[in-house]
């Protein structure tokens, strides 16, 4: 079944999408290499289900062509394409039983009744849905339609799988087992997987890289953890995880480092996006990087804030502060010991240079 | 007004007399109506069972069948001419039924075809389609009857008959038709069909195998509604079908020349079909109203 | 199946896109032949009839009778002519004991006796023979005469004939009063169904219990199901000289039918008024009804709550939602009073004056004039057309929301 090499990559040339004035998709080039899990991530309107559309062939692109095992596709409609796409409703066909769902694509391709009923079966045990064939699909809970809609897909053994927020309807646990699932069935088939969310969460956890898009365009294309520590813009850092946000003036610039002037201090971090001095700049440092600064091993940047609030979420104590320019901080303790719980009042917190990025002011990610 | 406006408030409690008068009042219309409604019907039945030759309820002349099996008196001589007797009532059923399988054949189809292609027609001409193609539901009976008989006169040389009456009832029954697709197809999730396409289906096998099983129970609806507006149809069918006669038209002519029981009688029958007919609807409605409620809940 | 190219064309192609060339085709042929074969041709035959002038009769017919009449005389005469010759030529020749007399299948007399042929007789030949000329040359001219006045008034009519609106304008007086009452009486069936129905689709719309609401929908439903025909029979039944009305007005002692007082209710206006709203009311009840349905009841208890008095209620809020149903069943309730030929048929035969699809039926299939019932059957559809679009604008309703 796994035959996923080469011929499953898929290639953006040049692709973009407009509708009269409205540009829902810029002008992009992106590579998904084959067999990877990839990731498009982003707030809702973003344009990554068009993104989708436009693989899958329900759309044709304004500008550029779409390319799949090398060949352009561009042209071609999705029922000629080796690509799969799992709604996000599923669109089970509700008149038929889980088998005929399962055996659809077969159907199509003409396979005889025999063999796909041996096939769809074979699907279902690897979805663990074994015995479930005769039933229809409403009869079926949540998870187990899921993994119909994902056996069906595969049916077509196809070279690109591509999946539209498809956990966004489960409840927490039923999310969870499923990531692990599908992430199970990829390493298993090698298909691509090209998987659409907007819960970053999901897509730290599954993908091997990520596309992190806003406004139709793609900020980001990287490795999850160079995602995570590298972001290259505001919006990446605030989208992907939780950030605090200083802002200021580039004070000097040295050895890859900024010097930035806030209102809460003059803080030293790495100067990811080249700035040189004078210029606007955004400070970004991850909560789980900012600790209290009392004592000894003082940080390079330290500064006094006043604590308002302070929650514990299991393993880790939020605990809220507002610096001397009103500015919102958030800071991440492992719940470890007993020290937080008196903590109260102004507090020196301090963060290391190295967990500091600079770059410029741009837009940063809505709660 | 002014003493309305002040009850109106009151109008959840009690008014005068701890009585709901605007209730009463209307209970007591809606009974009327009902009255008005069912009387006559409810007259025309007792009278099939009068045995009078002129169809009446106040002058009883005993209970009978014979209008429906006619009469037979000591020596087997048919003496009352009841509806087996009614050779042309009969041949005028059969007609009915000939022209309603007609009709069927061509509505349904005509209907659909109308309805999958509004549903997807996304352009301007869309509105003047649909108003082309309903409009004959709103135009009289007359005008389909006289256009249909002259049209296949002068083109065709075929002339009035049940052929012609055919095709006049088509016309309009379509459009009843097509309206009940519209209804179930605007209901359609079309993601399944895009699910359908993505799985490598051509367009005929996504209609093949997601549309038509989606409308199948519609399909099976709209026939027995054409069928129930073919057999009972006078205007169009009078107007068409030239020398020849259905049931219905039949029955019209024959009241002209008098009342008779024997229509009393056939409209006994028709009446049985109606509420058997009526009563099997609405519990299935109810049914399945039910069923969509469990489900959700 | 090449997909079909941009963004531009999304609108035709998505026909083409969900069904496939074949069967999208399909579908509008079926569509086209629908339209064409069943709507717009008969449609176009039936007004293009009623154009057509064809006179009947009149007095190009007579003319060719007379024609007729004296072609025929004159071949008579000539024939009488030669015989009568070829008589005195073998008269010369010797006696007449052969009595030329009676022609055989011809005779001026026709009293078939034979002219006796000795005194007198030659004279009488020569007499007869000449009188015969005389008539001949007169009649010769006569039917120049009249051969040229039926060419004319052929020409005339020829030219008559062809498209014309002449169908319209020799509409007699009658018959326009006829149309125009029909009219009339329909527009006041249409209102009276209004009004009568109104607060029973009110009602049973807004009934909260659902066995309640299901009984009462059977309740309407039965009645609308069977067919008109035999409803409008129970009402003849009921109206006749011995039905129930007469029995009842009988056991009140307004009659007496011992006297044989009856008063004659089929064949009058009001019957006829009684029976077609009867026949057509429930083609009103049911579009108001599904409009009513919709309405939220809370808008109604809200309007209540703030103290509005029932008119109020229903003008500004019950009426303005129901709008469209409204609009639908005065539509189909006019059109089917209008239309009707079953209920003046059978309620008032004889009635004066007609109904106007009474008018219609005889031209076509009494006095044969296909062109003139044409011309009437486009009439009643551009007043109903007419009617539609008048209520459509009245209730600003569009045509989508005539639906069922």
């Amino acid at each position: 079944m796994s035959d996923g090499l080469s011929g499953n990559d898929v290639e953006l040339r040049g692709v973009s999408m407009r509708f009269g004035d409205f540009t829902a998709v810029e002008e992009t080039n992106l590579t998904v290499e084959a067999g990877e899990f990839f990731s498009i991530l982003g707030p809702s309107g973003c344009g990554k289900t068009t993104i989708l559309r436009m693989v899958s062939g329900f759309l044709q692109p304004t500008t550029g062509q779409v390319v799949i095992g090398g060949t352009d596709m561009t042209a071609l409609g999705p029922n000629r394409r080796p690509t799969a796409l799992i709604f996000q409703n599923l669109a089970l066909f509700p008149l038929m039983t889980v088998r005929e769902n399962v055996a659809f694509g077969l159907e199509a391709r003409g396979v005889s009744k025999t063999e796909r009923r041996r096939r769809a079966d074979e699907l279902l045990d690897l979805v663990a849905l074994r015995g479930q064939g005769d039933k229809r699909p409403t009869e079926l809970s949540g998870g187990q339609r899921q993994r119909v809609a994902v056996a069906r897909a595969l049916a077509v053994e196809p070279s690109v799988l591509l999946l539209d927020e498809p956990l966004s309807a489960l409840d927490l646990k039923l999310r969870q087992h499923m990531r692990a699932e599908l992430k199970t069935i990829q390493r298993k088939t090698s298909i691509t997987f090209i998987y659409i969310t907007h819960d970053q969460g999901e897509a730290l956890t599954m993908s091997d890289r990520i596309a992190v898009m806003n406004r139709g365009r793609i900020e980001q294309v990287a490795r999850t953890e160079e995602i995570y520590d590298r972001p290259a813009t505001p919006f990446v850092a605030t989208f992907v995880g939780e950030q605090n946000v200083f802002r200021g003036r580039v004070a000097g610039v040295a050895d890859g480092f900024a010097q930035v002037e806030t209102s809460s201090g003059r803080f030293t971090g790495l100067n990811a996006g080249s700035l040189s001095e004078g210029e606007d700049a955004m400070m970004f440092v991850r909560p789980e990087r900012m600790g209290l600064a009392n004592g000894s091993g003082a940080p390079a940047n330290r500064l006094s804030a006043q604590i308002e609030r302070r929650d514990l979420e299991g393993p880790f104590v939020n605990v809220f502060l507002r610096g001397r320019g009103d500015e919102e901080i958030v800071m991440h303790l492992t719940n470890a010991g007993e020290a937080w719980r008196s903590l109260t009042g102004e507090q020196q917190i301090g963060f290391q240079a190295d967990d500091a990025l600079v770059m410029r002011s741009g837009e940063l990610a809505r709660d | 007004m002014t003493a309305l406006t002040q009850s109106a408030p009151a109008m959840q409690e009690k008014g005068a007399l701890g009585i709901d008068w605007s209730k009463i009042i209307l209970g007591i219309y809606m009974l009327i109506f009902f009255l008005y409604l069912f009387v006559p019907l409810l007259i025309m039945v007792a009278a099939a069972f009068n045995a009078n030759d002129t169809p009446s309820v106040t002058e009883w002349r005993g209970f009978t069948l014979d209008w429906f099996t006619g009469g037979y008196d000591a020596e087997g001589n048919l003496v009352v001419r009841g509806l087996p007797q009614e050779s042309r009532f009969l041949q005028g059923l059969w007609h009915s039924l000939l022209i309603a399988v007609g009709v069927i054949v061509i509505s349904i189809p005509l209907g659909l075809a109308g309805a999958l292609l509004l549903t997807r027609l996304e352009s301007n001409a869309s509105t003047l389609l649909y108003t082309i193609l309903v409009s004959p539901i709103l135009i009289p009976g007359i005008v389909l009857g006289v256009s249909t008989m002259i049209f296949w006169r002068d083109i065709f040389g075929v002339e009035a008959g049940l052929f012609t009456a055919m095709v006049a009832q088509s016309v309009f029954i379509a459009s009843y038709c097509m309206l009940l697709f519209m209804a179930r197809l605007q209901r359609q999730d079309r993601v399944l069909d895009e699910a359908a396409f993505d799985l490598g289906a051509s367009s005929f096998m996504v209609f093949r195998r997601i549309t038509l099983p989606f409308l199948a129970p519609t399909i099976a609806t709209a026939t027995v509604i054409a069928f129930l507006q073919s057999i009972e149809n006078y205007n169009t069918t009078f107007f068409a079908i030239g020398g020849s006669w259905t049931l219905v038209t039949e029955i019209g002519a024959r009241m002209r020349f008098g009342l008779s029981p024997v229509i009393n009688a056939i409209g006994v029958i028709f009446v049985v079909f109606t509420v058997i007919a009526a009563v099997t609807y609405v519990s299935l409605k109810r049914r399945e109203q039910a069923k969509a409620k469990a489900q959700k809940g | 199946m090449p997909w079909s190219c941009a963004v531009e064309n999304w609108r035709v192609t998505s026909l083409l896109r969900s069904y496939g060339r074949m069967l999208g085709g399909l579908f509008v042929g079926l569509v086209a032949i629908w339209i064409v074969g069943l709507i717009v041709l008969p449609q176009i035959k039936m007004i293009e009839r009623a154009f057509i002038y064809e006179p009947k009769g009149g007095a190009a017919v007579q003319a060719q009778v007379d024609v007729d009449r004296i072609t025929q005389r004159l071949f008579t005469i000539q024939y009488d002519i030669k015989d009568l010759e070829k008589q005195a030529a073998e008269g010369d020749a010797g006696a007449g004991a052969y009595a030329p007399g009676a022609k055989i299948g011809e005779d001026n007399t026709g009293s078939g006796v034979a002219t006796p042929s000795i005194s007198g007789a030659s004279q009488t030949i020569e007499e007869q023979i000449a009188a015969l000329k005389t008539e001949e040359a007169e009649l010769q001219i006569r039917l120049v005469a009249l051969e040229a006045d039926e060419l004319r008034l052929k020409a005339e009519q020829e030219a008559a004939a062809g498209y014309s609106f002449r169908n319209f304008t020799t509409m007699n007086e009658i018959h326009f009063k006829i149309f125009v009452l029909t009219l009339l009486y329909s527009f006041c069936v249409t209102l009276i169904c209004f009004v009568v129905c109104y607060p029973i689709a009110y009602t049973v719309a807004q009934t909260t219990s659902r066995e309640r609401a299901a009984l009462l929908m059977l309740g309407l439903i039965i009645p609308y199901a069977i067919n008109e025909l035999l409803r409008i029979f129970a009402w003849v039944m009921i109206l006749a000289n011995k039905g129930i009305l007469n029995a009842g007005l009988d056991a009140i002692g307004v009659l007496d039918f011992s006297e044989g007082e009856t008063i004659r209710w089929v064949a009058s206006n009001g019957a006829v008024f009684c029976v077609m709203v009867y026949a057509y009311i429930l083609f009103m009840v049911f579009p108001i009804y599904n409009t009513i349905e919709t309405l939220d009841r809370n808008q109604i208890e809200a309007a209540r709550d703030l103290g509005a008095s029932t008119w109020r209620i229903h003008r500004r809020v019950v009426l303005p939602h129901a709008k469209p149903g409204v609009a639908v069943g005065s539509i189909m309730t006019f059109m089917l009073s209008a239309g009707s030929i079953a209920v003046p048929g059978l309620v008032g035969p004889g009635l004066h004056p007609d109904w106007f699809s009474q008018v219609i039926y005889r031209n076509f299939f009494e006095a044969g004039d296909w062109n003139v019932g044409s011309a009437y059957s486009l009439a009643l559809l551009v007043a109903c057309i007419i009617f539609i679009l008048i209520v459509m604008s009245v209730f600003k309703v569009g045509i989508r929301q005539i639906a069922r």
